[in-house]
């Protein structure tokens, strides 16, 4: 009869042990993993909400290929469509189509919203592993969630402090909170809702929040998303950019 | 008249210390005279061009904008600004109405950034107020429906365009968005004021709205009044009232007197020609009183004879106050003479501030032309003439209170 505990207590070991293993650079890890695709595309509906009360709806279409490479064009409204970008690693270009003008976003543009939201262009570009910049510490786990705490010495990460609530199960940020110097929160990330795509989960509904500003938030809603697509090898140029 | 006479015998006993003290008396005056033609011309001047170039002799501006000297974010401009520009043309004294944005950017040469300040406004509506036709130099003024820009030809300089080339810009507009617009150069700008010369350009007030997002709105409505500048107070107040009557609490007139320190400054630098005034006054108050001192105790036994002959004290001080008169008169005469002469001269030459303006930031032409005129000869005049006979009345009082046995008795 005594064998029963000790199964038990052996089994509570065998899935606690490798839970505790766990480190938070294995959690940043597993999420750099399970957030990156080799190649994607979609289609999304992005809502900048001012404070207010004002909505703005923003229809795009974007073509994806790793943390390298982006294409993303405006659908609506008609002011914005045919506008596009191009991200190539950490490079960020711009075209206007009724001028028919590209520009390379630089410099202090990089600080600037996303039509005024609550991403920046930064964000846009930001390619590397979290692992590279950051260093990862665990601050808190309970049975269905890990928060890890990122910390970076560089001085060019555009947040020196990341707080990240992970979906143990899912292994999906629930929560994001990116804070400047001193701690400051500047901005708060959560996923909305998922869903599962194949074998894999992912955030299709994300809200970016300001955190210096009341009631401004950002909104982005996969409305289609299509992983492993093969796109053309001139995909990804200013030739495609400015067709 | 013999009193006078004798006065001015009295005062060409000594030439030499007559010459010094009509000198000092002179130059003081002159200093007077052209210190006055200068803050005459420096404050009308910068009220010109403060007018033309930035207030209108009224502003119509968010409330919010009222009392911040930093431009308000474009997000907060003015909405329904055809609703403003028709009660502001309906309002009895208004000539003119012409709203504007005034929008910085960065615009791109090659690498680097050159900051400038962008200024959309309709240049038909601007014809009496900002005469945007008189600012372009070269070329044409931008027209009222066209992606046309008029730049300053410093800004040109650094951008390396000129007339017919393409001046391509990106600004953030009124929702922090990207606002692209491409233009034409079609004017090149040369006002003689430095920051408008050096960073700003004019697009016409439909394709500012466009690129920066802001349908049916301005940062600002800039309004003429028949009456001219006295007249800028009594018609704002009126259209207040107006703007309040029809529900717009959301913005404010201010005449060009309310508007940003400029006034307050003027005022400033009205006060320094009467301190300038004050001080070179004492500086010859006191020669002038030296002069008439020594006069005096070298007379004195002079002054015991007249006073045992009979004369009373005020026929000596009036004998006294005579001689400086005389002095006074005379070196008030030169004084005039030479401050209007180089007054009138650099009126016609003006002064030129070219280096020391270049990094100022005033609505202010860096050549500035003294402008004399008959009040300011009037006011040199009597200042000259005053400080003479202030200079004088001590040492009189003090000739005069020696009883004639002891004046007598001086060596």
């Amino acid at each position: 009869m005594k064998i029963i505990p000790i199964i038990l207590i052996l089994l509570t070991i065998s899935i606690i042990l490798p839970c505790q293993a766990q480190t938070a650079a294995e959690w940043i890890e597993k999420l750099d993993k399970q957030m990156f695709y080799q190649s994607a595309e979609y289609t999304a509906l992005m809502t900048v909400h001012s404070p207010g009360g004002t909505d703005r709806y923003f229809r795009m279409q974007g073509k994806v290929v790793g943390d390298q490479f982006a294409l993303m064009e405006y659908l609506d409204p008609p002011r914005q469509r045919g506008t596009r970008y191009l991200k190539r690693d950490d490079n960020l270009w711009i075209y206007f189509p009724r001028q028919d003008r590209t520009m390379q976003i630089q410099g202090h543009m990089l600080r600037k919203g996303v039509q005024g939201g609550d991403m920046s262009f930064e964000d846009m570009t930001e390619s590397s592993s979290l692992l590279e910049k950051y260093e990862a510490l665990l601050i808190g786990e309970t049975d269905t969630t890990v928060t890890i705490m990122l910390e970076s010495h560089d001085m060019t990460v555009s947040y020196p402090f990341r707080e990240i609530l992970i979906d143990k199960r899912t292994v999906i940020p629930i929560r994001i909170v990116n804070s400047g110097v001193g701690r400051m929160p500047i901005k708060e990330i959560i996923t909305l809702a998922t869903k599962r795509f194949g074998d894999r989960i992912y955030p299709v509904s994300t809200e970016i929040r300001s955190l210096l500003v009341k009631d401004k938030w950002t909104r982005f809603d996969i409305e289609e998303m299509k992983f492993g697509v093969n796109f053309p090898e001139d995909t990804f140029t200013k030739k495609m950019l400015e067709r | 008249m013999n009193l006078m006479r004798l006065s001015l015998r009295n005062a060409r006993r000594h030439p030499r210390r007559m010459l010094l003290t009509g000198l000092a008396v002179g130059i003081a005056v002159a200093a007077v005279t052209f210190m006055d033609a200068y803050v005459k011309g420096f404050t009308e001047s910068i009220l010109e061009t403060f007018v033309q170039l930035e207030a209108g002799h009224i502003k119509i501006v968010p409330l919010e904008a009222a009392d911040r000297s930093r431009p308000l974010p474009l997000e907060k401009g003015i909405k329904q600004i055809s609703e403003i520009v028709s009660i502001a043309k309906s309002t009895p004294g208004i000539t003119d109405v012409s709203p504007r944005i005034r929008f910085p950017v960065l615009l791109e040469r090659g690498s680097s950034s050159i900051p400038a300040l962008g200024i959309a406004l309709s240049p038909s509506r601007e014809k009496r107020l900002m005469s945007i036709d008189e600012l372009v130099t070269e070329g044409s003024a931008p027209s009222d429906s066209a992606w046309d820009v008029a730049l300053g030809f410093k800004l040109a300089e650094k951008l390396g365009i000129g007339i017919g080339d393409e001046l391509f810009m990106v600004t953030t507009d009124s929702y922090g968005g990207l606002g692209p617009g491409l233009y034409r150069v079609t004017g090149i700008i040369r006002t003689g004021v430095g920051y408008i010369d050096k960073k700003t350009f004019y697009v016409p007030l439909l394709a500012g709205q466009e690129q920066l997002y802001m349908d049916d709105m301005a940062m600002e409505v800039v309004c003429r009044v028949e009456d001219g500048l006295d007249g800028a107070k009594p018609v704002a107040e009126r259209l207040n009232e107006d703007l309040k009557k029809a529900g717009r609490s959301d913005v404010v007139a201010l005449p060009w007197q309310e508007q940003g320190t400029l006034y307050r400054m003027m005022a400033t630098a009205k006060i320094v020609g009467p301190v300038i005034m004050l001080l070179l006054g004492l500086i010859a108050l006191t020669t002038v009183v030296n002069t008439v001192l020594m006069s005096v105790m070298e007379r004195t036994r002079e002054i015991g004879m007249l006073r045992a002959l009979g004369f009373e004290r005020g026929t000596i001080v009036k004998l006294l106050l005579g001689e400086s008169l005389v002095i006074g008169i005379a070196g008030t005469f030169f004084g005039l003479v030479l401050g209007l002469a180089v007054s009138l001269l650099l009126q016609h030459t003006g002064i030129d501030f070219s280096g020391a303006m270049e990094n100022i930031e005033w609505p202010m032409k860096p050549i500035l032309y003294p402008d004399p005129s008959v009040m300011t000869a009037v006011k040199a005049a009597i200042f000259g003439l005053i400080l003479t006979l202030v200079a004088a009345w001590y040492p009189a009082r003090k000739a005069v209170k020696l009883a004639p046995a002891e004046a007598l008795r001086s060596n």
